[in-house]
């Protein structure tokens, strides 16, 4: 159970602090880092182990863990001072603005609240007591875990850029990099640690982890045209049956990789109206982790970057270099994957 | 944010904007309610699509339904997205009437929202996940338009009305889906979401005689089981199959000592009709011992079944069929 608290909460704390570290110029509000840093983290442990099966194959389950935990702690060391800063500005500020406020927009204040946590609390209490426990089920699924299983097993990622593997009787069919399977090779990693146990607990909980991410997003941006609109969005969006579905049973990596591309426009956009180096960096970085997550996020990437290049601020070459800077940051955060399978690997990019 | 420039300039538009829109419905509505059109349309609707035949059971049949639930599903698939997201492409016809004035940056986000659902749907219609990427964008685009379209009180009330109408109706469209998952979120984990009975036997056998297992369906066996599981389209044994001949189970068997297959109805179907590799399951449907749960089966090809497994066996819910020569089960 350990492995909740630490990919959950642990690691985006250091994802957190190093962004606010990163925010020099305190541009960028607290919480907004925050929510985004709740899906980064789980999707940085990824990418980190997808660098270390692939580079550094065969070694020992627990040193893998320590390197993921040894690169969070160094995340979280190197934004700790500028994080205590800011976070108490950020709760001065907060605890001033409430001060300030009438008694009736404190009571509007507070049904927001009430409106959104009652709701969440109820879904959480019967999540935690019932579907939880539902057994990962359904093609692709069970596909994904059969490789986030291998990849643990073997400590190695390399028979993923081959159609099969010898001995196993695996097949590789997935065009995707394999992001969100690694999620279950982490758990199994990390379990393995204590107590080797064949869990997929943590696996399964993703799905519901992006889907509540998703809403809160959703929920942080139309706030800022109104308050009681988020509310409507978020009843919106909980009237698409297959959203609810899916942060319910589906298991499926729909809200994980919907969630990074979700994060890749919002820095698109933030780059476009702010033109600055933090958002183009994180706008590559988050762009190359959706990639990671699927190949929808490879495709789309392409679009970004377009995107990039003709609506960024600047003449034809500043753009074309910030088109450029974010192209390697997206190779670098995971969209490396397919150049690597399409050299060495399956080649799936060449038969589209 | 909307400027006041555009709002006047949308004001001002409006009226041509409104009196085009009834203009062009009046017209429809005339050559709806004259019969011509209704038949020409309906015959398109029901012109059987060239995809199905590609991608079956996937609701695109007919030409009609390729375009309603394929490539423009972002929008229209309300079993699965609910009404609102019909509202989109109102919406972004609203944007790109309004496009002047407003910020680069809304612009951008449109045109690679635009671009990506163009891709998706001319490349993923076959499958609803993709089409499922775009519709938290398209909710968030449609409440964006629907407060910022115009700043008067009433304009707005009315645009925030209509998309809270349809996203209630939304919720009753899709009632029995919900009734579904709330069962789901209030109801211990049902057994039958997965043949556990065949799971449990499969662990228990795979001690003693480490048999192999072929997928024919999902991959359940290589997941919850000890045995040595194989995809049914690993090359290994692909070529076997494709054969389907008298000996084909036998050389599963003594090559690559595979002693079950698993499938279930789903999988039956899919490979039956739309593979090579129909011969070889009524093969395996005639000449092998099966054990099922009603929803997932285990075909033996040289079943040892005791009878001790036959009990733990039916204890689980299984049933045995005996579908031909492959074997008499029931030893000591």
């Amino acid at each position: 159970m350990l492995v909740f608290p630490v990919t959950y909460l642990l690691f985006p704390v250091c994802v957190w602090m190093f962004l606010l570290a990163l925010d020099r110029r305190n541009e960028y509000p607290v919480l907004e880092f925050l929510l985004y840093s709740f899906g980064l983290a789980p999707a940085l442990v990824a990418l980190i182990l997808y660098y270390a099966l692939l580079l550094f194959p065969g070694c020992d389950g627990t040193r893998y863990v320590l390197a993921t935990c040894a690169i969070f702690g160094l995340l979280g060391m190197i934004g700790i001072l500028p994080a205590r800063r800011r976070f108490a500005m950020a709760w001065f500020a907060t605890g001033e603005h409430i001060h300030g406020l009438s008694a009736w927009q404190k009571a509007e204040w507070a049904a927001f609240w009430i409106i959104l946590v009652l709701p969440l609390t109820w879904f959480a209490w019967h999540y935690l007591n019932y579907a939880l426990w539902y057994s990962l089920n359904g093609h692709d699924v069970l596909e994904y875990a059969c490789y986030g299983k291998f990849f643990f097993n073997e400590r190695t990622i390399y028979p993923f850029f081959e159609t099969t593997y010898p001995g196993v009787g695996i097949v590789f069919a997935a065009k995707h990099a394999p992001s969100f399977s690694l999620l279950l090779t982490w758990e199994r990693f990390f379990t393995a640690v204590v107590r080797p146990v064949e869990s997929d607990l943590f696996f399964r909980t993703a799905v519901t982890w992006y889907g509540l991410l998703i809403l809160a997003i959703q929920c942080f941006w139309i706030s800022k045209l109104n308050r009681w609109l988020a509310v409507i969005g978020i009843a919106a969006m909980l009237g698409n049956s297959w959203f609810f579905a899916t942060i319910v049973t589906a298991h499926h990596l729909d809200t994980f990789r919907i969630f990074l591309l979700m994060l890749s426009w919002i820095w698109l956009a933030r780059h476009i109206y702010r033109d600055d180096r933090l958002s183009l960096y994180l706008f590559g970085a988050c762009t190359g982790l959706a990639a990671f997550a699927h190949s929808i996020g490879m495709l789309l990437a392409a679009f970004s970057l377009v995107t990039l290049v003709l609506f960024s601020r600047g003449g034809i070459r500043v753009r074309f270099y910030k088109g450029v800077v974010a192209a390697l940051l997206t190779l670098l955060f995971g969209g490396g994957h397919y150049v690597i399978d399409l050299i060495w690997g399956r080649q799936w990019v060449a038969g589209l | 944010m909307i400027t006041s420039k555009h709002n006047s300039r949308f004001k001002h538009h409006i009226f041509w904007w409104s009196l085009t829109g009834l203009v062009v419905a009046g017209l429809f509505m005339f050559l709806f309610t004259s019969g011509a059109v209704t038949d020409f349309f309906r015959e398109w609707w029901n012109t059987p699509s060239a995809m199905a035949g590609q991608y079956p059971n996937r609701g695109i049949e007919t030409v009609g339904k390729l375009w309603k639930d394929g490539y423009l599903r972002f929008f229209f698939n309300y079993e699965l997205f609910g009404c609102l997201p019909a509202l989109g492409l109102p919406a972004l016809i609203a944007f790109l009437v309004t496009i002047r004035g407003r910020p680069r940056w809304q612009t951008a986000l449109v045109f690679v929202g635009s671009l990506s659902a163009v891709l998706i749907g001319a490349k993923g219609y076959y499958n609803f996940r993709y089409a499922f990427t775009l519709t938290p964008f398209i909710v968030a685009f449609i409440l964006f338009m629907a407060w910022t379209l115009s700043k008067r009180p009433f304009v707005r009330a009315i645009l925030l009305g209509v998309v809270c109408v349809l996203a209630v109706y939304s919720y009753r469209v899709q009632a029995e889906r919900y009734r579904h998952y709330t069962r789901a979120l209030s109801s211990s984990p049902k057994a039958d979401r997965l043949p556990y009975g065949l799971i449990d036997y499969l662990n228990r056998i795979s001690m003693p005689t480490n048999p192999g297992v072929l997928m024919m369906g999902d991959v359940w066996p290589q997941y919850y089981t000890r045995c040595r599981a194989i995809n049914y389209d690993h090359p290994d044994v692909f070529q076997i199959l494709q054969r389907a001949d008298d000996d084909c189970l036998t050389h599963l068997l003594n090559e690559h000592s595979i002693h079950y297959l698993a499938s279930d109805g789903e999988s039956d179907t899919f490979l039956r009709s739309s593979s090579s590799l129909k011969a070889f399951v009524d093969l395996a449907r005639t000449r092998t011992l099966t054990i099922t749960d009603g929803r997932y089966s285990l075909r033996c090809i040289a079943p040892e079944l005791t009878r001790s497994e036959i009990e733990a066996l039916t204890q689980h819910g299984c049933t045995i069929i005996s579908n031909g020569p492959a074997g008499n089960p029931g030893k000591n």
